[in-house]
């Protein structure tokens, strides 16, 4: 199957629509492949016919094919009522932690680097506003894993076009952690150096990944089906140190895995791995 | 609309008498390189007849590009330094600069400061590839820094012989703002300046594996065969563009093809010492920009 301009920009206008986000030109061949798997999935012929059929509403659908056109798009600070519990619960839990220990941080698909980073920024941010009595920054390790050497180049370079930095960043992040070099923006040193990137396959084993204090796991299990997202659920369990959390994307779910329990902090999605000691989360 | 435009498009092409040619002295040498006679001397008898080039092609290899620790003082002497294929890029490269020099909205020192760069960075690139199913002759590096040099060459004919055109296409890159300016080429006109390029390089009787090369840069999963040289070329194009060496046209590229990084066998571990490399590498661009 070879797309059309015309059929891409279908698509494309469908995306822009219903998630905000921009595709670009050059994905196409990308997105062929996946589309044409939903298409015959769901007995299209072609692809005027599949538009037609999720454009009649069809939000089940229409909720796959953006997942599938959508693969590396990221944000800065995504969904604000994780950013909230972050600041108000995660990260100041984390910070009393990092008074006795390293705190170990992993971004399990990291894409070009906006969430690792929005961590970090989020974590200088507290340690600043703690002043002298704060842990010092070395104290936390951030890891970035993604399956794409593409977006790890592109995350390890910290170079972001205009459009990259004005999508969810905070005005005054952009003007602390970033130099402006021409048109692009670069990342802060300090920031790059508090996070370390690493190819990772999440449906491979873990082993070398060590143990971690919170994992966050957003937006690419919706890629996987059930049966693969426990698995990789259970591997996250064993990654994780008795006392931590994961945390996945505010509209998915892992409700099917008996490993973890969900922390109920406003909307977001924060879980707690079960049967490593205590079986109650008594971080915040 | 597109696909009439690439019909067009290339008629136009095909039609138009004046397309930029190569100097006579590269012609020549291109023939008496590749012919079974070729030798040091007959080389540089080709090199001598043009005087200009004879005296651009010493202060290159004089320059501190080779820091050769001595004073290269005939071309005969050059040659055997620094070998055939070395002084046949010198000599491209001081006749391709100068092409394409009509005032035109396109910023020629930062055009042709990218594509040497890029011409420097395959090397850079090369270094870092581990085993590769196909490995690089070392010959083939040499034809890197002529696919480097000339990869985006068809932007230039584009503009040049289809002005307006490749004015709309210039101004919707810069309007959306995050598409790739091939994207828009395909959109717009049915073909890119990479295709373009294949075009022109074929009429200067550059070897096909090198125009190929220039052909799919931006889309090197397309090649069937050997695509280990489209492939430095098309990393070794996103890391200067993503460095800022860019041609002053698009936009911040994206993404590259993992299939491309993956077959180099190129390593997440190296990232920084690749971006270190490239950039050490494609400083020597000022140095060719100067003596052009
Ligand atoms: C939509 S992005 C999400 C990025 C980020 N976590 C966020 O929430 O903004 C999904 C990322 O998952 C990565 N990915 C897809 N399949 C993967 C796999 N099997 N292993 C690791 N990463 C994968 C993609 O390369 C992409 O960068
Ligand atoms: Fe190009
Ligand atoms: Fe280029």
């Amino acid at each position: 199957m070879a797309i059309s301009k015309e059929e891409f920009d279908l698509f494309r206008t469908y995306i822009k629509d219903k998630s905000g986000i921009t595709l670009n030109y050059g994905k196409e061949y990308l997105v062929e492949n996946r589309l044409s798997v939903l298409m015959a999935q769901n007995g299209c012929e072609t692809l005027l016919d599949f538009y037609k059929k999720i454009s009649l509403n069809n939000s089940q659908l229409g909720k796959k094919v953006i997942d599938a056109m959508t693969t590396n798009e990221t944000l800065w600070f995504r969904d604000a009522t994780f950013v909230e519990a972050m600041e108000d619960k995660v990260i100041p839990w984390l910070i009393r932690k990092a008074a006795k220990k390293t705190v170990r941080i992993w971004s399990a698909a990291s894409s070009t680097g906006q969430e690792a980073y929005s961590v970090a920024m989020l974590i200088d941010d507290a340690l600043r506003k703690g002043g002298a009595a704060a842990p010092p920054a070395n104290r936390f390790q951030i890891t970035g894993t993604d399956i794409s050497p593409s977006v790890i180049f592109m995350a390890v370079a910290g170079r972001y076009s205009q459009l990259a930095v004005s999508r969810g960043m905070r005005p005054e992040f952009l003007t602390k952690y970033f130099k402006k070099e021409g048109v692009v923006y670069t990342i802060d040193e300090k920031l790059r150096n508090m996070v370390t990137f690493k190819q990772l396959n999440l449906t491979e084993s873990f082993l070398t990944m060590g143990q971690f204090d919170l994992i966050l796991c957003r937006y690419v299990l919706i890629y996987f089906d059930e049966d693969l997202k426990l698995k990789i659920c259970s591997k996250f369990h064993k990654a994780l140190h008795a006392e931590s959390l994961l945390a996945i994307g505010a509209t998915e779910s892992i409700r099917g895995s008996k490993d973890f329990t969900r922390i109920l902090t406003g909307r977001s999605t924060l879980y707690y791995p079960l049967s490593k000691g205590n079986d109650t989360f008594n971080g915040f | 609309m597109s696909e009439s435009n690439r019909d067009d498009i290339l008629r136009t092409l095909a039609a138009v008498s004046d397309l930029p040619t190569l100097p006579q002295v590269v012609t020549k040498l291109q023939e008496e390189m590749a012919s079974p006679n070729a030798s040091a001397g007959s080389i540089s008898d080709i090199i001598r007849e043009d005087p200009a080039i004879s005296i651009k092609t010493l202060r290159v290899a004089n320059s501190p590009l080779y820091g050769l620790g001595r004073k290269v003082t005939d071309i005969r002497d050059a040659v055997r330094v620094l070998g055939l294929k070395e002084v046949y890029n010198i000599v491209m490269s001081m006749s391709t600069l100068n092409l394409f020099k009509s005032d035109t909205h396109i910023n020629y020192k930062k055009f042709w400061t990218h594509c040497l760069s890029v011409a420097f960075a395959t090397k850079a690139i090369f270094e870092f590839t581990g085993d590769m199913e196909r490995p690089l002759e070392k010959e083939e590096l040499a034809d890197l820094f002529i696919a480097g040099l000339l990869h985006d060459i068809g932007i230039l004919v584009l503009d040049q012989y289809k002005p307006e055109l490749y004015k709309m296409v210039l101004q919707k890159v810069s309007e959306l703002g995050e598409v790739p300016l091939y994207g828009v080429e395909y959109e717009l006109l049915g073909i890119s300046h990479g295709e373009i390029g294949e075009f022109l390089m074929n009429k200067w009787n550059i070897p096909a594996h090198i125009a190929t090369a220039v052909a799919f840069h931006h889309r090197s999963e397309a090649i069937t065969g050997k695509r280990e040289l489209t492939e430095i070329l098309h990393i070794a194009d996103f890391i200067c563009n993503n460095q800022g060496l860019d041609n002053g046209l698009g936009v911040l590229p994206t993404s590259f093809s993992d299939e491309a990084w993956s077959n180099l066998n190129l390593s997440i571990n190296d990232i920084s010492a690749i971006i270190e490399k490239v950039r050490v590498e494609s400083e020597n661009s000022a140095i060719l920009m100067a003596l052009a």
